[in-house]
């Protein structure tokens, strides 16, 4: 497949990479049971989207607003900092109540 | 105590400026009169007293006392203004109050879809907002003992007080609706949080039912605020809105059943039973003496006064309704063994009446309704009040364990028989004028139904009288030996209450013009259309 | 307006400020608060005697409104008054309201004396003569009604005064209970006079005005079915204030009241409030000729049962209040027959010999301390004033010649023969002789012979009562001895031309046949109480004779069983089982759809909510689960598709 510009690579590879990182994303997410692993997990996803977002941004230029899709990538990335600074700290508290971090023994929340 | 009657000085003076600047716009519609908040305040300064009390401190008795010296200022300053208000009228009345709205105010709200700030008073809305904050002031003194849950439980009574005053003052239907919506947390929490050992069901069945009352009317106002096709929720220009027929008809319906909910007419009456069981005495009075009311209101209000066509051509529906909620909550009331359970269905026995005065149309059965109105809420008010005395002393309302009380509890017993008599309509109390007038007018449009609907009142002396002798008469049983008589704040509210019941029995003429005044429009769209 | 009319309002004034006064004042004194009452009732009797002398000079119909009250209930084409009203009936009743409560009051002096409750009973008693003057001197149905339920509340709080004692607290519920099921027709009956006359009444007259509706009853605008409707439902409330069959069963149960307050309610107020009424309204009856004939029916009927019942009673004062009740049947059946005048006349004389009688009973009674005749016995020698005067009652009671109650009976006895109807003629004699019976067998039993051997009482310690008790009794009895002369029948002046029905004065014809089939069977009803009663002269023993007519003595003494048929009936069977009906389907039906509906959404969500197990892979799974559906749903049918219902897919 031949991208812009005659460039070998072009956006499919960088969706292909994107949609294969998210995969392996959720994979992790539903198969594992260590929280740590699974915020990783969550990070894989994120990055994911962001890769596809810069992709977008690259190839489907759009002289209105040239880099929204950088932009949303930054935020992203920024919030995904925020995010696992706060579910760390949760998780070390869960760990020093309950003495585990595998999700499926913290099932307080429910009926 | 000297706290609170400084602050109602405070407001009073507040209030009567802002009543002087009025009167000239009395009569007109859609005027926005500024300079003139007398209904405004009676309105809202609960609110003031609700935020007050939650910025007070709630650590011990000292606390206490303040909140609740917070609670009779702010209820006690809105009586003063609707006494101001109600006074001011009466001296006006076939002079400049000649019918129409007093004391209007109408700024713009929610321009979006023409909803108003638009509230006022009439000859039905008048008596009745006078009624409410008669009964809120009381039903503060009647919590005087509380010491549970203080500051939260003030604070609902004044959120509550503000729903309800401003139901019977809206002349905006967007507006009515918010109020109405204002008026049903409060009296949830206060029942579920205070009540008796089943105050949970009682609670959760009464937001049941009104919940169900209030899907209907916000479905019905909506349908009106579409099918008028005026733009505008204000009421009197929806009053004489043109319908087809088929669209009036089922806005009827939609507003009765609502309204009927409330009532409580029979078929929508089993949580109004559990409910006053399980609510403290207070949020009993004010359950029956004023919320009650919003439903009967509304029908003549709106049901009536809207759908005039509908409510001639379903007349005989109401009146079926009516009927079997006179005698029903009558023989229901006979066989109860709680007081407050009996005193409940005379409220269903009683509203029946007011049912049967809407049924007639004529114009002095609608009169006696919203009169009934008033001195049924005074009157239940009091023998709730008086239910409650009784469970103050003895810790129980069973009439079976009663006996003999009028021995050791003199006044207690004097004050329950006057209300008893008022009760079952007897002349020189209101409710005797409230329902000779509805039967009288009802038997107009009515023959059948009214003479079995009359029956209710044998029932009423039944119930009350077998009552009074079982709890007061006869020999004093071994229990009740120590019981003491009520002090001096009891008998001051109970007196109050009474005077009350008295002066509307001895001298009904004023209100009764008033109220005569106020259905006017409704009377005359009724012998027009 | 000349003199006395004007004052009038003060008849009404006096007992009611003196009422307000006891219990607003002078609650602790006794003394004061008795003679503020006393007081009272002298003055409005005084107003009331000279209003009754004006009227008798020149009689006339004067009303007004009551200053402020003038217009109590007054809007748009409304107008309820409460007024005065004076005409001969009306001038007639007031004295004997007043009067009456004037003696009873002074007679309270020492028999209530020591009693608990001394100044209530007092305040009481003038709220009842103010109830029962409001009654008397309304010009209209609504202050009537009014007064009506006044009286109620009064008899409710006097028949209760006694309120410990558990028979009294349930006779007291049971009069007003009872007769209010006589009201509701009543108030029907009103709303169905407003309905048709109402716009129809000459200029100027408040609504349900009595003399404005004089012309109308019969002038077409009703049929004679309404009218009769209409007769019917204010005669139910005469029913039952005057306790006429069926409505009977509260009279006797009224005796648990303290004695003078017995003579109250029979002689002037509570009782005498139905037949007044139907007197008052008579035009109403006179104009639907059915009507009439049940009043007739309904009044014979509870005569003669009455009559019956009272001779197997045993207890003084329940005797007494059968005779009352038979006296009431009596007028009533006056009333019916067309014999206005003397009916109204048999009210006035009734009231001074009946309350003679309850006052001497309980003179009797405040002696002896009980109040079975069979205790009592040999009085005669002992208490001297109040045997004559007894005599003198029971003579007039029992219609012997020359005594009031002769005077007045004799005029009923006249129209009902002048109906012809057998049925009635015969009622009426068995009437006169029942009464005469039972009156003799009261006064032979308690006052002949030695004192009993099952008594109470040391005959010894007897004496006669003292002067507040006799002065009354001396009163009663010159009057119940001399005032049926006012009536003497055929003569210029009497009572037929100054109180009467219709256009002109009554002359009546007197009526030797029914005068004496009336005495003879009277008569008869002496000598025969004198052979069972009178110990010197009697031939046969009354045990023996309730023994063999065993049934028929139960029946009387158990006053036809109708309390116990009512109990059964309606208050057990009927009243009592619907209300546990209707608390049933409220409680299963009502609330068991209320519930089912809340129960159902609980099972709902008691199922739904299982969904959320707390395992945070569960619901990412269900998050991607529902991102792939959308995903296939969007790749299979585009963007136009099912999504576009969603709305997000739409662009």
């Amino acid at each position: 497949m031949i991208g812009e510009g005659g460039s070998l690579i072009g956006l499919g590879h960088f969706l292909v990479l994107s949609a294969g990182l998210f995969s392996i994303g959720v994979y992790g997410l539903l198969s594992k049971r260590n929280a740590i692993t699974l915020l990783m997990c969550v990070e894989l996803m994120f990055n994911a989207t962001n890769i596809a977002l810069v992709a977008f941004a690259r190839f489907g230029y759009n002289s209105a607003q040239p880099l929204a899709g950088q932009a949303f990538a930054l935020f992203i990335i920024t919030i995904a900092a925020a995010e696992v600074a706060v579910a760390i700290a949760i998780l070390l508290l869960i760990y020093r109540l309950r003495g585990t971090i595998w999700v499926d023994e913290i099932d307080l929340m429910k009926w | 105590m000297t706290l609170a009657l400084t602050m109602i000085q405070g407001v009073l003076a507040l209030a009567v400026q802002g009543g002087t600047g009025t009167g000239a716009g009395a009569g007109t519609t859609a005027a926005s009169t500024s300079g003139n908040f007398l209904i405004s305040l009676v309105v809202w300064l609960p609110l003031i007293g609700a935020l007050v009390i939650l910025a007070l401190p709630n650590r011990g008795e000292s606390d206490h006392g303040n909140i609740k010296n917070v609670a009779l200022a702010f209820t006690g300053a809105p009586l003063l203004i609707s006494l101001f208000a109600t006074w001011s009228t009466f001296t006006e009345m076939g002079v400049v109050f000649t019918g129409g709205y007093k004391y209007e105010e109408n700024y713009n709200w929610i321009g979006a879809f023409g909803a108003h700030y638009h509230v006022g008073v009439d000859g039905i809305s008048l008596p009745l907002m006078l009624l409410s904050t008669i009964l809120f002031f009381v039903a503060v003194l009647a919590s005087w003992n509380l010491k549970t849950r203080v500051k939260e439980y003030f604070f609902l009574i004044l959120i509550l007080d503000i729903g309800v005053t401003g139901v019977f003052t809206a002349m905006d239907l967007f507006l009515f609706f918010i109020f109405w919506e204002i008026e049903l947390i409060p009296m949830f929490l206060l029942i579920i949080l205070w009540g008796g050992p089943r105050r949970v069901y009682a609670a959760w069945k009464f937001l049941l039912f009104t919940i169900a009352a209030s899907a209907l009317l916000l479905v019905a106002i909506l349908v009106l605020y579409f099918k008028s096709g005026a733009g505008t929720f204000d009421m009197q220009t929806l009053a004489s809105a043109h319908l087809a027929p088929e669209v009036a008809a089922v806005l009827f319906w939609l507003f009765f059943l609502c309204f009927a909910i409330k009532l409580p007419a029979f078929g929508f009456h089993t949580w109004l039973p559990d409910a006053h069981v399980e609510a403290p005495t207070a949020v009993s009075v004010l359950l029956a003496g004023i919320l009650l009311k919003m439903g009967g209101y509304g029908m003549i209000r709106i049901c009536v006064g809207f759908f005039s066509t509908p409510a001639k051509t379903f007349s005989l529906a109401i009146l079926a309704f009516a009927v079997v909620g006179i005698l029903w909550g009558g023989f229901a009331a006979l066989v109860q063994d709680d007081m407050k359970r009996m005193v409940a269905y005379s409220s269903v026995s009683h509203m029946g009446f007011v049912l049967l005065g809407i049924s007639a149309l004529t114009p002095l059965a609608l009169n006696g309704a919203v009169f009934q109105l008033f001195a049924h809420g005074v009157i239940t008010g009091a023998l709730f009040l008086l239910v409650g005395l009784v469970y103050d002393r003895a810790h129980t309302r069973s009439i079976k364990e009663l006996g003999g009380l009028a021995q050791r509890t003199p006044y207690l017993a004097v004050a329950w028989v006057l209300a008893a008599f008022a009760s079952a309509g007897l002349p020189g109390f209101a409710g005797f004028i409230a329902e000779f007038e509805i039967f009288l007018g009802s038997f107009q449009a009515h023959h059948v139904g009214t003479f079995l609907a009359v029956f209710g009142v044998v029932l009423s002396a039944g119930y009350l009288l077998w009552m009074l002798e079982r709890v007061f008469f006869g020999p004093l049983k071994e229990a009740w030996t120590r019981l003491k008589d009520p002090g001096p704040l009891e008998l001051g509210y109970m007196v109050g209450m009474l005077t009350v019941i008295f002066l509307l029995g001895v001298a009904p003429k004023a209100l009764a013009q008033m109220i005569n005044y106020g259905l006017a429009p409704i009377t005359q769209k009724l012998s027009g259309g | 307006m000349p003199a006395p009319y004007t004052l009038m309002w003060l008849i009404l004034l006096l007992p009611l400020s003196a009422f307000a006064l006891m219990f607003a004042l002078t609650y602790e004194n006794k003394r004061t608060s008795a003679y503020i009452g006393i007081i009272a009732a002298a003055g409005a009797d005084i107003v009331s005697i000279w209003v009754l002398f004006a009227e008798l000079a020149k009689p006339q119909h004067w009303q007004y409104g009551l200053g402020i009250f003038s217009d109590f209930i007054q809007y748009a084409d409304i107008h309820f008054q409460l007024g005065i009203l004076a005409d001969p009936l009306a001038a007639m009743m007031s004295v004997v309201v007043c009067s009456v409560s004037f003696l009873i009051q002074v007679y309270s002096l020492e028999y209530m004396r020591g009693e608990e409750g001394y100044v209530r009973y007092f305040g009481f008693i003038s709220l009842f003569t103010f109830s029962m003057l409001l009654l008397v001197l309304s010009p209209n149905y609504f202050q009537t009604y009014i007064g009506w339920e006044l009286v109620g509340v009064c008899s409710y709080l006097l028949i209760g005064h006694y309120f410990k004692r558990p028979s009294a607290a349930a006779a007291a519920k049971k009069a007003f209970i009872v007769t209010r099921l006589g009201d509701f027709p009543f108030l029907v009956g009103i709303g169905y006079i407003f309905f048709r006359f109402h716009g129809h009444l000459a200029g100027g007259a408040a609504d349900l005005d009595f003399y404005a509706l004089k012309p109308l009853y019969a002038g077409g605008l009703v049929g004679s079915l309404g009218l009769f409707l209409m007769a019917m439902m204010v005669f139910s409330g005469a029913v039952g204030k005057s306790a006429q069959f069926p409505l009977h069963v509260w009279l006797p149960d009224a005796m648990e009241g303290p004695t003078p307050i017995s003579a109250l309610i029979h002689a002037a107020t509570m009782v005498a409030a139905g037949v007044y009424l139907v007197a008052r309204t008579y035009d109403l009856f006179a104009a639907s000729h059915q009507a009439l004939a049940v009043v007739a029916a309904i009044g014979a009927v509870t005569s003669l049962m009455a009559a019956i019942w009272a001779v197997a009673q045993d207890d003084i004062k329940r005797i007494v209040a059968y005779s009352t009740l038979s006296h009431l049947g009596l007028m009533m059946f006056g009333l019916g027959v067309g014999a206005y005048s003397a009916a109204v006349f048999h009210l006035f004389t009734h009231a001074w010999f009946k309350a003679l009688l309850f006052l001497g009973a309980g003179s009797v009674i405040h002696v002896l301390h009980t109040q079975d005749i069979w205790e009592m016995g040999g009085l005669w020698k002992r208490m001297r004033v109040t045997s004559w005067t007894m005599l003198i009652g029971a003579c007039s009671a029992a219609g012997i010649p020359l005594f009031a109650g002769f005077w007045s009976k004799d005029g009923i006895m006249a129209g009902v023969f002048a109906s012809q109807n057998p049925v009635f003629i015969v009622v009426a004699i068995l009437i006169s002789f029942f009464s005469a019976l039972y009156t003799f067998r009261l006064f032979f039993v308690v006052f002949t012979g030695e004192p009993a051997k099952r008594r109470a009482f040391d005959p010894k310690k007897i004496h006669e009562s003292s002067s507040p008790i006799l002065v009354p009794l001396v009163v009663l009895a010159v009057l119940a001895l001399l005032i049926g002369y006012v009536g003497l029948p055929g003569i210029k002046g009497s009572f037929t031309q100054f109180v009467f029905f219709g256009r002109n004065p009554v002359v009546e014809d007197v009526n030797y046949v029914a005068i004496g089939a009336s005495v003879v069977a009277g008569l008869l009803g002496l000598v025969t109480a004198g052979l069972f009663y009178w110990p010197a002269y009697a031939r046969f023993s009354a045990a023996d004779f309730n023994r063999r007519f065993a049934r028929v003595y139960d029946w009387s003494h158990n006053k036809g069983y109708f309390d116990e048929i009512y109990e059964a009936m309606f208050v057990r069977g009927v009243i009592v089982n619907l209300g546990r009906a209707a608390q049933w389907f409220d409680s299963h039906v009502i609330d068991g759809f209320v519930d089912g509906v809340a129960d159902g959404y609980r099972l709902l969500g008691d199922r739904v909510r299982r969904l959320q197990s707390g395992k945070v892979q569960g619901y990412a799974v269900g998050l991607f689960a529902a991102l792939v559906a959308i995903a296939v749903v969007a790749l299979i049918f585009g963007s136009s598709g099912p999504l576009a219902l969603v709305g997000g897919a739409a662009r």
